[in-house]
């Protein structure tokens, strides 16, 4: 590896003690929520798009209290108090999210507005919906929770930006519990522009158009909140490490891999599971296609995003499995690319790359 | 008058986000905000717009949008009186 390649590593946290996740929760494009498993049979892609299942809210909420919330904090908030509840603590020493594009709803809602009105009598609902920090706030006005609160918008990088944020502060044990979660939604007005962009395959031509190679990939949403913990407890699932990249070659993804693994004393054919960001989109493939080259055969190979679509936060799907299978000690049939001959399941590697740019490297263990 | 207030009631919903709420469900003289509807400071500035896109009034002192919004019927009756269009 070159100096130009060593300089693209972004960030590495094996600097970082490790950190504890306590609880996870999901709402997603599956059946993920009622149960905080993955219900079979899976959701197929139906249309140009996956969209989360909602929950029912009026279960949560008054519709006096509905009214402020808009569709994507809704749900993020429902997310947050699940993932709380689980951990029987509703009083984290911080909330910590981060977001690619916050509501899109409102903030279309309030640009046309703008427009419509030539910038005059404006709704202030729709602005105070559309910051990207609103479901934070939301979360503490809930919860009556006065601690360190702060929203991270960084595209690809947004849900780890949050996840360093909290181990940082849980290291220095300046707290001792946080509530770290992503959200993201796709309007049909910005699935036209990410179109024009090229985000999103030409030819979706049934279900199974996501799982065929070709330039583009499939567009997805959700919410995943996760209560991170500086001591183990009967957390089931160790983050230990998680290192950033930013537009790598395919010797930086593997290098960082490499020193990941040898940082931890271990290699290779210790992974048990890998999960792979891979989304089909051939422009990038060759990244998942050069780590899977480098995979050992015990190793099970597990892939996700046939089942929530891309996103800058999709990688909160794959650590959501990661939580839930550790905790279950077992994988999620629907999400085995192909199988390995071990039968533990201690440490996981996920990788994730957005458009080619973000790139994310988890290392995690199993309790 | 009656119709009138109606249109009102609906417009009202529509603009403060009251998903599932019938017109029927808004008493005309219960007070908006405080203990009748329960509306607050924000849904005072969304009235607010809502009176000078729909009738051309401008509302510049909020105290006299306190008094406007005392109740669907005093509101009703404001907007009879002063609006544009």
């Amino acid at each position: 590896m070159d100096l130009a390649e060593i300089m693209q590593v972004y960030f590495s946290a094996s600097m970082i003690k490790p950190i504890f996740i306590r609880t996870a929760r999901a709402v997603c494009a599956q059946d993920s929520f009622s149960s905080n498993d993955l219900l079979q049979p899976v959701r197929t892609l139906s249309g140009n798009r996956f969209t989360y299942l909602e929950p029912n809210y009026q279960d949560y909420f008054t519709i006096m209290q509905l009214r402020r919330m808009s569709r994507i904090t809704r749900l993020g908030l429902v997310t947050a108090i699940e993932c709380l509840r689980d951990a029987g603590d509703t009083q984290p020493e911080a909330i910590i999210t981060g977001t690619g594009k916050g509501s899109l709803t409102d903030t279309e809602k309030f640009i046309h507005s703008v427009r419509e009105f030539a910038e005059g009598t404006l709704n202030p609902s729709p602005f105070i919906q559309s910051t990207y920090n609103s479901l934070n706030g939301l979360i503490g006005l809930h919860h009556q929770i006065n601690s360190y609160n702060s929203t991270y918008v960084h595209s690809g990088f947004s849900l780890e930006h949050a996840l360093l944020d909290a181990a940082f502060q849980l290291n220095e044990q300046s707290i001792q519990t946080a509530l770290v979660g992503s959200f993201e939604e796709m309007t049909p007005e910005h699935y036209i522009i990410k179109e024009k962009l090229d985000f999103w395959k030409k030819e979706i031509d049934g279900p199974d158009a996501i799982m065929k190679s070709s330039p583009g990939a499939i567009s997805g949403e959700g919410s995943f909140f996760f209560f991170l913990d500086y001591q183990q407890g009967a957390a089931p699932l160790q983050l230990v490490d998680l290192t950033l990249l930013f537009e790598p070659g395919e010797g930086a993804v593997l290098h960082a891999m490499d020193s990941m693994l040898e940082q931890h004393g271990l290699g290779w054919d210790q992974l048990d599971v890998y999960l792979s960001g891979r989304n089909q989109d051939s422009r990038y493939e060759h990244y998942y296609e050069k780590v899977e080259q480098r995979l050992s055969a015990t190793t099970h190979q597990l892939h996700f995003k046939h089942l929530s679509g891309e996103f800058d936060t999709a990688a909160g799907f794959g650590l959501w499995s990661a939580v839930r299978m550790a905790e279950k000690n077992q994988l999620f049939p629907s999400m085995i690319r192909k199988q390995g001959s071990t039968q533990s399941m201690d440490y996981m590697l996920l990788y994730n790359q957005y458009y080619g740019k973000q790139h994310s490297i988890y290392l995690l263990k199993k309790t | 008058m009656e119709d009138f207030k109606r249109t009102l009631k609906l417009q009202i919903i529509e603009a403060l986000n009251l998903q599932g709420m019938q017109p029927e469900e808004i008493d005309d003289n219960a007070p908006l905000f405080g203990d009748g509807l329960g509306l607050d400071s924000i849904d005072s500035l969304e009235l607010i717009v809502l009176l000078e896109r729909n009738y051309g009034i401008k509302i510049e002192d909020p105290r006299e949008g306190r008094k406007v919004f005392e109740s669907i019927h005093v509101m009703a009756d404001y907007i009879q009186a002063n609006r544009k269009k």
